[in-house]
């Protein structure tokens, strides 16, 4: 060991023996380790109650559609179905807005789920602390524990005058620097560490011991530490620079104020007014003047299911309309198809438009992780657990692109199959068997680095920014005998 | 010279502390700086810490500029304030390891250690107990100890026996005594005649920022240090 690294052992030791000593590592402690195992008690009973509803409700789903008896393939469309997005175990520790756009999606011919494309994102804080969750108390209190060990590190030294003391040995400043960093980090993974291990447990006694999910959390972990370093370095900065130790707390509380509590608040005002959404009734006023007057409001839903109705047949080398006069219920399979692409497309452009609000609104979101690392991390740690709106959206678009395969499957064998019984015919459990399997499936964490690159950004940017005001400082800091 | 002020000016903005200060201690020498409160001396040991920059004029300490090299300087000095602080949830002996090691010192075996606490005088059942229990004087011993571990050629006191009772005063004084036979080279600051002369070698008055008198402390009787001092303090 060389002597460099003595002396910051040494200093990284006298650290912790203090906050040891005076009480403030166990109290604090061990109340922010009983919060988050609290948390993740709730978080990992909530979870598997979604799980077995989930199961269930997919399973009686799943019999429902199979034992809908005999009826018009058509008919049946109108019947629908639901699916359920998987349950991920990383939800126990951040339920982000799975809470807010729910799980399941309504399938059925003629009808979009669009309660589903809501922003809620943007969450309060306080709403926040109000779910309990692991990520609540790592993002807030957390950092309110990195402050309350850490903000006389430098200043209460300065004050009793021991920095004097110590600077008269002839110890390079940076040293001591690196040595109070070391404790502060040690403090902090003594906490948090066995909670991480019974955390990792829990996710793996939930059924996430796949590799996917471990890798989520692997880099969870990671992103988790890079925000406390952050809070960390700031910490460390303000106690060297400020001009007492209750300056340096009452800063440091402001910081986190302003951080936790008025920046995610004034993110979500800004997207919303950058990126305004309409209100339900509106998009439910404008899907329905869509409908039956196209997208460009000068058109008519009948010339037009007529036009894409000739544009199928042409498509499947149906030249000759006569062919379709023998067999009546031929044609209508083409219209009710032509008919269903008319809505898919009319419904695709409004949820396309609106989601591609919501996800600007995201985008200005994340923006504000810039001046916010609680913002970046907020977004990163729901992005890897699974719960945030690109996750939402990834999921309601397969949902869709299936809907879309079923009603048209359905649809399909109403023309092929029906002949001269038309409406009367009814299609049996051989049918509904063939409908496509819904296998959605979670994207891999690489989904989740893209979809919040830009808040990846701003903690890297933070990261390097704190680290470096915590060097400077304790480089430049000055004491008096 | 272990220690050496040349010129040596400090102002803090139109107060001028230190007038171009002229002095140099030897190995084995003790350098009692005598003066009223606002005379200079804190300053010019602060200076030597290169805790402030001279205005003018040069700190050197084993021939070099403090202002150079601030961190190499301190490793030849070892400074014990009116009251040394050190952290109070530690014990006497977990302080003394501490600063032991921040001043690269190799050997911090808890033996070791014990010895110079004992040499220092800091009684047996004071060794483990934490310093915040420790009066004044057990500080100051532990401020000596850590002289005395670090083997420093130099020794900074600023007002070491301020505030201390006759008896422990007098302990402290033995100690710096015993460290100059060692051949430490001593300044100190202090308001105490009878203590600069007794423990001191050399005395220098100082009276607003200037070296306004040198006396060899053995050379002056008590009654005539005092009568020297009271002349220049009211002059």
């Amino acid at each position: 060991m060389t002597e460099r690294t003595s002396i910051v052992m040494t200093v990284a030791r006298k650290e912790l023996r203090e906050l040891i000593r005076d009480g403030r590592l166990r109290v604090l402690g061990a109340l922010v380790v009983v919060l988050t195992l609290a948390a993740l008690a709730f978080g990992a009973a909530q979870t598997e109650r979604a799980h077995h509803a989930r199961a269930h409700a997919a399973e009686r789903a799943d019999a429902q559609w199979r034992d809908q008896g005999e009826k018009n393939p058509h008919v049946a469309a109108h019947y629908g179905t639901h699916v359920f997005a998987p349950t991920s175990a990383a939800t126990a520790i951040d339920p982000g807005v799975s809470a807010h756009l729910g799980r399941s999606l309504r399938i059925e011919a003629h009808q979009r789920n669009l309660a589903g494309h809501t922003a809620a994102a943007d969450g309060s804080s306080v709403q926040r602390m109000g779910q309990l969750s692991v990520a609540a108390v790592f993002l807030q209190l957390v950092p309110l524990l990195i402050i309350a060990l850490g903000y006389g590190l430098w200043s209460r030294e300065r004050e009793r005058r021991t920095l004097a003391q110590a600077l008269s040995t002839g110890v390079d400043q940076r040293a001591l620097g690196r040595g109070k960093a070391l404790a502060l980090a040690a403090a902090i993974a003594g906490v948090l560490g066995p909670a991480a291990l019974v955390i990792v447990g829990v996710l793996w006694a939930l059924g996430g011991g796949d590799g996917g999910t471990l890798i989520r959390v692997g880099l969870l972990l990671a992103g988790y530490t890079i925000y406390f370093a952050i809070f960390g370095g700031l910490t460390l900065h303000a106690s060297a620079t400020a001009r007492s130790s209750r300056a340096a707390l009452v800063t440091l509380v402001g910081v986190w104020g302003l951080f936790t509590l008025v920046l995610p608040r004034a993110a979500g005002e800004l997207a919303g007014w950058m990126s305004p959404l309409p209100s339900r009734a509106e998009l439910a006023r404008d899907v329905a003047h869509s409908l039956e007057r196209g997208i460009d409001g000068e058109r008519a839903r009948e010339a037009e299911v007529e036009r894409i109705t000739r544009e199928l047949m042409a498509e499947e080398g149906i030249a000759d309309a006569g062919m379709l006069m023998a067999d009546e219920m031929f044609a209508v399979g083409y219209e009710l198809r032509a008919e269903a692409r008319w809505e898919d497309m009319i419904f695709d452009h409004h949820i396309r438009r609106l989601d591609d609000r919501i996800a600007a609104q995201q985008r200005w979101i994340a923006w504000v992780g810039l001046a916010s690392p609680y913002v970046a991390m907020r977004n990163l740690s729901a992005g890897l657990c699974g719960t945030d709106v690109a996750h939402h959206r990834h999921f309601t678009e397969y949902a869709e692109r299936w809907r879309k395969a079923l009603i048209e499957q359905l649809n399909s064998a109403f023309a092929e199959r029906a002949g001269a019984q038309g409406w009367a015919y009814e299609a049996g459990p051989e049918l509904w068997d063939e409908a496509p399997p819904f296998a959605y499936a979670t994207p891999g964490a690489g989904f989740a680095l893209e979809a919040h690159r830009i808040s990846l950004l701003a903690l890297g940017l933070w990261l390097m920014a704190a680290l470096s005001l915590a060097r400077v400082s304790a480089r430049r800091i000055r004491v008096t005998a | 010279m272990v220690l050496e002020a040349r010129g040596l000016v400090k102002h803090y903005g139109p107060h001028v502390a230190l007038r171009g200060l002229d002095l140099a201690v030897d190995a084995g020498e003790v350098f009692c700086l005598l003066g009223a409160n606002g005379a200079g001396k804190t300053t010019t040991i602060q200076l030597f810490l290169g805790f402030i920059q001279p205005t003018a004029g040069s700190a050197l300490i084993k021939g070099a500029e403090v202002r150079a090299d601030p961190i190499a300087a301190r490793r030849h000095l070892a400074y014990i304030p009116e009251n040394v602080m050190l952290y109070p949830t530690l014990s006497g002996l977990e302080n003394l390891e501490y600063f032991t090691t921040l001043a690269g010192v190799h050997d911090t075996s808890a033996e070791r250690l014990r010895g110079i606490l004992d040499r220092a005088g800091l009684p047996a059942d004071a060794v483990e107990r934490p310093v915040g229990t420790y009066s004044k004087g057990m500080r100051q011993k532990v401020g000596i100890a850590m002289a005395i571990a670090r083997r420093a050629e130099l020794l900074l006191l600023d007002e070491p026996t301020s505030g201390l009772d006759p008896k422990a005063s007098n302990e402290f004084s033995q100690l710096v005594s015993s460290l100059r036979e060692d051949g430490v080279a001593v300044l100190m600051a202090t308001h105490d005649l009878f203590r600069s002369r007794e423990v001191g070698t050399h005395i220098g008055i100082m009276k607003r920022g200037a070296l306004v008198a040198r006396l060899d402390a053995s050379a002056v009787s008590h009654t005539d240090l005092e009568r020297i001092y009271l002349e220049h303090m009211h002059d």
